[in-house]
């Protein structure tokens, strides 16, 4: 009987971190958007021609970790099938933190936007789902605000 | 060329439905899924568990226990004796049990005695029975032993350590083939219920049987039901274990005692004979 009251306080403390941890991370995210939309990041692989730029890659990587509760939600559609919704909130959060500090990189080298964006997302771990989201880009750093490295 | 960056729009990749709703939904139908499945499961296995031939169950814990001698390991199957006197009175009772069952010959059963202070007893595979010092000094007469001794022997010669066995495995096999984790605790206690469900209808059975041995050695059944009235003043006293006292077993007491008052009545089995009294020397022997 323990083993089954240890797994409702998992699933419980689970629930209630994990929307809290969100709810935090989701309030940050759309913060940090609304400061750096000045700094486009897009798909496209045609940079604007008119101007001389430097080029240099930025990557954004951040590594996010499901709860208890979202995993075993995850594993009982596993069995019946569907969408797996309560993930979908994790990547959503992967891939806009992903962004958000590869555009933090792209600022950091005095780029004006970012082109040519791709995302890889692996898993971490074997137990507990962990999965890394990477945003990877061609920061464009207008020449004059160029930062020469050694 | 105007480049810009939109937020995103959050009704897009994020699902706006509560969590809870889909946890509920999905855990119902893990349930029932489980136990629907584990109840077929159980019945195949138990059924096939059933063709294994009784030597092969000897032949089985034979070879167990030549493994665990190998390894140094103790022995579930050595019979070790140690409480000469109290086991030669058990086995006497044990040997009138035997007749009173019509026990064959191609199906030998060994008695263990432990003396350790645990409320219980159990048959399992190659008819090897337990009985601990526990439940035995718990005992008020001859005829409630003889009761416990008739049941747990019917387990044997009804098969139902072969057949549990066969429903466990092919639980296990079933479940893990189809992919449900054993790890996953809504999965584990649909299965469990299942199980219960299946060792509740042998524990009838073996009842039953056990009855009718009873009635056979005394000419009447009066004590038996004392073995389950035991049985529930024990869990009655239990503080641990509540939730399973009430969904699992304290009703089972009570439904074992009912259905030894119907089977008596059906046969027109006496309720009220003399009971026989244990050995003077009875609760001597069990200190030793």
């Amino acid at each position: 009987m323990i083993e089954y009251a240890l797994f409702a306080v998992l699933l419980v403390l689970g629930f209630g971190f994990g929307q809290l941890n969100e709810q935090r991370h989701y309030k940050s995210i759309k913060k940090r958007e609304q400061e750096m939309s000045v700094l486009p990041a897009v798909a496209s692989k045609h940079p604007p021609t008119d101007t001389q730029y430097q080029q240099q890659m930025v990557i954004g990587s951040v590594v996010v970790a499901s709860d208890y509760f979202k995993s075993f939600l995850a594993n009982l559609v596993n069995v019946f099938g569907g969408r797996i919704r309560s993930y979908e909130p994790l990547l959503d959060r992967g891939r806009r933190e992903a962004i958000l500090r590869l555009k933090q990189e792209a600022s950091k080298q005095g780029a004006s936007m970012v082109f040519n964006v791709k995302y890889e997302t692996s898993r971490i771990g074997g137990g507990v789902t962990t999965i890394e989201v990477m945003a990877y880009g061609t920061a464009l750093i207008p020449a004059q605000n160029s930062v020469v490295h050694a | 060329m105007q480049y810009e960056d939109r937020t995103p729009d959050d009704r897009v990749n994020i699902p706006g439905r509560h969590p809870f709703r889909e946890f509920l939904r999905l855990s119902i139908m893990a349930v029932v899924v489980v136990i629907v499945l584990g109840f077929l499961l159980s019945i195949l296995g138990g059924k096939l568990g059933g063709l294994i031939p009784f030597k092969s169950e000897l032949w089985l814990t034979e070879r167990i226990h030549a493994a665990s001698e190998k390894a140094g390991q103790e022995s579930l199957f050595e019979v070790r004796s140690v409480n000469p006197e109290l086991e030669n009175y058990l086995q006497s009772v044990a040997d009138k049990v035997s007749v009173a069952l019509g026990l064959e010959e191609s199906m030998p059963i060994t008695l263990h005695y432990s003396d350790e202070n645990v409320v219980n007893a159990f048959a399992t595979i190659g008819g090897h029975v337990y009985f601990f010092k526990g439940l035995l000094s718990l005992l008020p007469h001859e005829n409630a032993l003889a009761m416990l001794m008739a049941h747990e022997y019917s387990h044997v010669t009804l098969r139902h350590p072969a057949k549990g066995l066969g429903g466990g495995l092919a639980l296990t096999i079933g479940t893990s083939v189809i992919g449900l984790s054993s790890e996953n605790r809504l999965f584990s206690l649909g299965t469990r219920l299942t199980s219960t469900g299946f060792s509740r209808s042998m524990e009838s059975e073996a009842d039953q049987s056990a009855l009718a041995a009873v009635f056979e050695m005394y000419g009447h059944v009066d004590g038996a039901a004392a073995l389950f009235n035991l049985f529930m003043q024990q869990r009655q006293g239990d503080a641990g274990g509540q939730f399973e006292k009430f969904v699992l077993t304290h009703p089972l007491d009570q439904e074992r005692i009912d259905q030894i008052n119907q089977l008596a009545k059906e046969n027109g089995w006496l309720t009220v004979g003399d009971l026989t009294p244990l050995p003077d020397d009875y609760i001597d022997w069990l200190q030793r």
